[in-house]
């Protein structure tokens, strides 16, 4: 369960996240969409403590931090980072590492897994994602959709409870689109939750079991996908799905 | 000749054809021509003449009381040696012209061409004998032992220094008697270190000519003389083809001896002695018995083992200073990025201050200037001062190259619950310090280099040694090539190991 309790962030003076209370249910998918500057990406980076907020606090999984960051929240960041993946647009893979090796790094020196059984877990994770023939390969030796597999592969070695994906479709060809959304499901349907920011609304409908209309720094509706990008209520995401 | 060239050369452009060749061939003619007039200039004592003036040569920063500036007045040079160019020059009835010059190459300047006559406490040594016609001399100076007030180890006798640590200066008569009888000798390059590392204990004791040991020995306190290990005489010397000038210059300087001229001037400069008759009454004789002996050494086998010696020395300073270099650079580019405020401003002082400043400057601070305080072997503060110079580059080296990692690859680190001491040391580092590894090993190939600067305080590594060789076989072509070729041979597999390394880097 995540639970967000009047979450504020502000870049200078401009409000980027304007009191933000909400509760996402376990092992659901939560879209986030809305206009750019909306506070979706920001909202993300909040979930797992990349991005600092000025106040209220964020509890996943019965891990709560409160606003001031990096120095005031240390013990909860590390255990909620272990509950929390991330994966990120540009899924930013360690250069210097093979796909193995950007799988083992965290569970051999973040758990302290022995190299052998985190490298045959790697494997099992490898061949969920589809990718054990890359196991050995470099991220530049890898396409996008390839490096973005083992960036999933990466975030579910931790076995976290909660996997965050920004804009996970953004940087694939339309054809790979259905595969990754087939990957998701495949993967939720193990117990995971999922919190998405994307632009791709066809997407969105595919995967999500709630979306959440975010509009300078509140969310300004949110439902089951059919009702709210097939019906918003709301005149913000209306013009935001270009229905008026 | 120039306008003939002119002219001719505007002829060449005349002629459209050919004319690029034909003016390529003229500019080489002249610069033959040059050349060739430059070396068939007039020498001997006809062309002293013909200038009116005798360019001698000689080096201030021998100091008191050879020659060095007025201390009143920094235009003019003052000293014994000054007062007797400008006496010989009278008897010759031209005007003396110092020439500035590094003491060590006085003899090969010489030969150049640089100036008419070396005259700067130059030894009459078997060595030099072979090369340069020696004048008669005009000073009989004694080598004279100093050690510290209270070591009685020291004694007057050579045999007694074995197993001690001498100091003199490179090449000088005392350097020949020290390495003759297998004492180990402490080079110096000025008067004043070999007596401030003897009070501080780097050495057991300093060999130096009597008129250096009274000026910058006997002064201190905590030293004594303990005694002379033989004495020598100061010659000028001229070019073996200049037999004219060197005996109107011998000429003259018995004028000088006759007259009481000579001991006049060395009783102004305080080093006047009763023993100083023997060259006033100087015969032909006397001059055939000191310069009887002669020595021609050549280059060869001997020397490319003490080459080899300097060069592994050369290898431990350059492999110790990147050493620390590396690490300490490290240190000093991630405290620079991701540190504290106030250390990385602290750490830019560094990198700024250690980068602004002459290497050379560092090593004589830290070795000469610091030894109040700590006491540092050479070959130790030779690895620490070019490694804290060359941190210095290192720390901007690694700086870009944390630069060149992308933010998010800090980012996905902390995702997966790194810390970012973690994160930083398998992440980050490793992937700036690929990037940054061309720049290393070039600067690698640089320190090596710049290790010859190390001799400056007393570490004979390989171009110490060479020069140290080539006075003794008084040729600079083999001796340098040579030690160029070992140069090489160490710094040619990095480059390649660079250039490796730079092509992987961009395949990646």
């Amino acid at each position: 369960m995540i639970e967000l309790d009047t979450v504020t962030k502000a870049f200078g003076d401009r409000t980027v996240l304007n009191g933000i209370t909400a509760t996402f249910a376990a092992k659901s998918v939560v879209s986030l969409v809305g206009p750019s500057g909306g506070g979706k990406t920001t909202l993300l980076r909040c979930l797992n403590g990349l991005e600092s907020f000025d106040s209220g606090s964020i509890t996943i999984s019965g891990v709560t931090i409160r606003a001031g960051g990096e120095r005031h929240n240390r013990a909860m960041l590390a255990r909620l980072r272990g509950r929390v993946g991330f994966v990120f647009q540009q899924w930013n893979l360690f250069a210097h590492r093979t796909a193995v090796g950007n799988i083992i790094e965290a569970p051999v020196h973040v758990r302290g897994e022995s190299v052998k059984h985190a490298t045959e877990h790697a494997a099992q994770l490898l061949a969920k994602v589809g990718m054990e023939e890359h196991g050995a390969k470099y991220p530049h030796e890898l396409s996008g959709g390839q490096q973005q597999r083992v960036a999933i592969a990466r975030a579910l070695a931790m076995k976290p409870e909660v996997l965050l994906m920004d804009e996970p479709t953004s940087a694939l060809d339309p054809e790979r689109v259905q595969d990754v959304t087939e990957l998701l499901k495949a993967i939720v349907s193990e117990g995971l939750a999922l919190v998405i920011v994307s632009h791709e609304m066809s997407f969105v409908r595919a995967i999500s079991d709630e979306v959440c209309v975010l509009h300078g720094g509140s969310i300004v509706e949110r439902g089951a996908p059919h009702e709210v990008l097939g019906s918003p209520k709301d005149p913000r995401t209306r013009a935001f799905l270009g229905m008026d | 000749m120039l306008s003939r060239c002119d002219r001719s050369e505007i002829r060449a452009t005349l002629a459209p054809v050919r004319a690029t060749n034909v003016r390529w061939w003229l500019i080489w003619m002249c610069l033959a021509f040059g050349l060739l007039s430059c070396q068939r200039a007039p020498t001997g004592l006809a062309a002293v003449r013909a200038r009116g003036e005798l360019r001698w040569g000689g080096d201030t920063q021998g100091g008191e009381p050879y020659v060095f500036r007025d201390p009143h007045n920094a235009d003019t040079l003052v000293g014994f040696e000054v007062d007797l160019a400008s006496a010989i020059a009278r008897e010759l009835n031209v005007r003396a012209t110092f020439v500035q010059n590094d003491w060590a190459n006085l003899v090969p300047s010489l030969e150049r061409g640089t100036f008419d006559v070396a005259l700067n406490g130059l030894e009459v040594t078997p060595a030099r004998t072979g090369r340069v016609r020696f004048t008669r001399p005009y000073y009989l100076y004694r080598m004279r032992l100093m050690a510290r007030a209270g070591d009685r180890r020291v004694r007057a006798d050579v045999n007694a220094l074995r197993g001690l640590r001498v100091g003199t200066l490179g090449n000088s008569q005392s350097h020949d008697l020290l390495r003759r009888n297998g004492i180990e000798a402490v080079l110096y390059e000025g008067q004043e270190e070999p007596y401030v590392d003897l009070e501080r204990g780097r050495t057991d004791a300093v060999l130096l000519d009597d008129i250096i040991a009274t000026r910058y020995g006997v002064v201190k306190d905590s030293l004594r003389v303990v005694g002379d290990l033989g004495d020598g005489y100061y010659a000028a010397a001229v070019r073996p083809g200049d037999e004219d000038l060197g005996r109107a210059i011998d000429q003259a300087l018995e004028r000088i001896s006759r007259t009481g001229e000579l001991r006049r001037i060395m009783a102004r400069w305080q080093i006047d002695d009763p023993r100083l008759d023997t060259i006033v009454r100087w015969t032909d004789e006397n001059q055939a018995q000191l310069l009887r002996t002669t020595e021609r050494a050549t280059f060869g086998t001997p020397h490319l083992a003490l080459f080899a010696r300097g060069a592994w020395v050369t290898v431990r300073v350059s492999a110790g200073a990147m050493i620390l270099a590396i690490v300490l650079g490290m240190l000093l580019a991630l405290s620079r990025e991701y540190g504290p405020r106030p250390i990385g401003v602290l750490c830019t002082s560094y990198v700024e201050v250690f980068r602004g400043t002459p290497v050379l400057l560092q090593l004589y601070l830290f070795y000469f200037g610091l030894s109040r305080y700590v006491q540092l072997s050479p070959m130790t503060a030779a690895i620490v001062g070019l490694g804290l110079n060359y941190a210095a580059y290192e720390a901007e080296v690694y700086r870009a190259g944390l630069q060149a990692v992308p933010k998010g690859q800090m980012e996905a680190a902390l995702a997966l619950g790194m810390t970012r001491g973690l994160a930083l040391r398998r992440v980050i580092v490793p992937q700036a310090f690929r990037m940054a590894l061309p720049g290393v090993t070039n600067d690698f190939i640089a320190l090596l280099k710049d290790s010859s600067l190390v001799s400056v305080i007393t570490v004979v590594e390989l171009t110490k040694q060479m020069t140290i060789t080539a006075v003794d076989v008084r040729s600079w072509l083999l001796p340098g090539l040579a030690c160029a070729a070992m140069y090489f041979a160490m710094s040619y597999p990095l480059s390649r190991l660079s250039r490796n390394l730079e092509k992987r880097l961009a395949r990646s």
